[in-house]
Formats: C-alpha cells, structure tokens, sequence
C-alpha cells in the first residue's frame, strides 16, 4: 500500500489537493492508521504553532513597550557594570 | 510541537559544540548578561500584565528580576540545584510580581471598617491569577521565537520567508508560491524543511534549559 507522502499531507490540511487527490488520500487516510496518525500529529504540531506564533506577538509587542518604559534602576545598573569594564 | 517525534536524527549533522547563554553568563561574559536582557524582558513584561501590573510597577518588576539573577558586581547567581532554570526563571517572575502586588497600599477603611473605594478591591491581593498553563506557553513561545531568530539568521532567507508567510502569517502557498516565483512543491518542501529545523532548534534550546 503507498502512503501518503508528508507533502500531500500538507496540502490535505490545507486543502490545496485536487479533488481526486483528496478523495483518494480520504480513502487511503480510512484504512491506513499509520497515515491517520502521522496526519493526527501534523495537525496537532500546526495548531500548537499558531497557538505559541500568536504569544510570540504577544513577546514582540512586550519588547516593544518594555523598550519604550524607562527603566532606569536597570540600565544603570548594567551601565555600573559597562564602566567597570570600561576602567579594566 | 517541541515534542521528541519526527525530529531529524542528529547524527545526519555534525555536532557544533555551542556555548549556550547560561554558560557564556557562568563563565562571566559581560556580553551576556546583555543578551539576557534583551532575551527575557519580554516574558517578565508579558507575566507583569497578567498581573494587572502599572507601567511603574512593570519596571520594578524588571530591576528586580534582574537583580535576582546578577550580583552588584554582574556576577551570574543561578545554580541549578535550584531547578529547572525555566522552571525557577518563572517562578521568580511570579513571586516578584506578588510581592509587588503587596506592596500596594491597603484599603482606606470607615469607622466601621467597611473599604471606602470598592475600585481598590481590583488591586486585592485575592485576585491572583492562575496563570501556570499560560506560563508554560508562554515559555515554549519565547523558545520557539529564539529557535526561529536563530533561523532566519542561519537558513536561506527566501525558504524563511516561505515558511512564515504559510504556517505563521496563514496565507495561501498557492499565493505565497507565486509572489516568490517558486512552484507550489517547492513552496510545501521550503516550509517542511523549515519547519523541521524549527522544530529541532527549539527542542535543542529546550534542552539547555532543563
């Protein structure tokens, strides 16, 4: 039995195979469990990416406004600490 | 997704020795602790919102992590017996941003001892929230978003940009293909190829902070 290679499987989740493509790889998908389960775990690895990309904005947009505060106890303490190795 | 499986065997690659952060900060890089900085503010910014910090209180927060990790003198003070250093990092944070919380003034109180402003009661130190779930997404966030900073420095800035406009940005391969003059196979193999980098790097950074 030929499995549905990793690519085919993308575009499965996308919805980007020809419609023959997709009613044969439904097919193959019913009574192959070991092609169920990789495209189970390609899905699972997909929806936990947009999940962790929508917090990794969250992080940009922290970036942003922790830059923007002033945040003097901080960077003067590691400024002590660039002088310091500025007289050494 | 920074799961063992389907991870490119590491044997396929060689084996760069590569100083991780931690170590660079123990053996006393004065470049580190920089890096350190720019690394994990993000994460202590995105912890104090969740708990309803102020702008003022978001700086304390800051120095104060930040001081729990370096001496007067830059002097990296984590060790690991510790624990996990993701683990502990956290749990600083968390405990950081509840000892500012209590610092907050108390509420002022009538002769009969009933709070005089309810709108303080928001700033109660009752409403912490629960926030371990976000706190390991959080953490797995900033790990992938270091694997991919990684990446776009080390891969092909075209398979990148492949990459980030289909699996992150959400848009059609069929588009993304066209708009960078690739077929739509090359299109899916970019991103798969991307994306089993990403998926190595961040477990390789995982790694180094357990």
């Amino acid at each position: 039995m030929k499995h549905i290679s990793e690519i085919d499987m993308e575009r499965y989740l996308d919805g980007t195979l020809s419609f023959v493509g997709r009613m044969l790889s439904r097919h193959h998908l019913s009574k192959c469990n070991e092609c169920a389960a990789k495209l189970e775990s390609l899905k699972k690895d997909r929806d936990e990416l947009k999940r962790l990309s929508s917090i990794m904005n969250d992080l940009d947009d922290a970036d942003t406004k922790s830059y923007n505060v002033t945040c003097e106890s901080v960077t003067q303490y590691f400024s002590t600490e660039s002088a310091e190795d500025d007289e050494n | 997704m920074v799961a063992e499986n389907n991870v490119k065997d590491e044997n396929m690659y060689p084996k760069v020795t590569r100083q991780t952060l931690l170590d660079k900060l123990k053996d006393g890089d004065n470049n580190a602790w920089k890096e350190f900085y720019e690394a994990y503010r993000s994460l202590v910014w995105l912890k104090g919102q969740d708990y309803n910090l102020t702008d003022a209180e978001q700086q304390d927060l800051l120095s104060e992590v930040m001081a729990a990790f370096f001496t007067a003198q830059g002097k990296f003070t984590y060790e690991p017996s510790k624990g996990k250093f993701g683990w502990y990092f956290r749990k600083v944070i968390s405990s950081f941003c509840i000892k500012i919380i209590k610092k907050r003034l108390p509420l002022e109180e009538d002769d009969a001892g009933q709070a005089l402003d309810e709108g303080r009661n928001k700033n109660s130190i009752t409403e912490i929230p629960d926030t371990q779930e976000s706190e390991d997404d959080e953490w797995k966030a900033l790990v992938l978003r270091q694997a991919l900073q990684e990446i776009k420095q080390t891969m092909d800035s075209r398979k990148v940009q492949c990459f980030m406009r289909c699996r992150l940005d959400d848009e059609e391969p069929g588009k993304v293909a066209k708009s960078l003059g690739i077929s739509l196979a090359t299109a899916y193999n970019y991103c798969n190829e991307v994306f089993n980098e990403l998926k190595y790097l961040a477990l390789q950074l995982k790694r180094q902070y357990e």
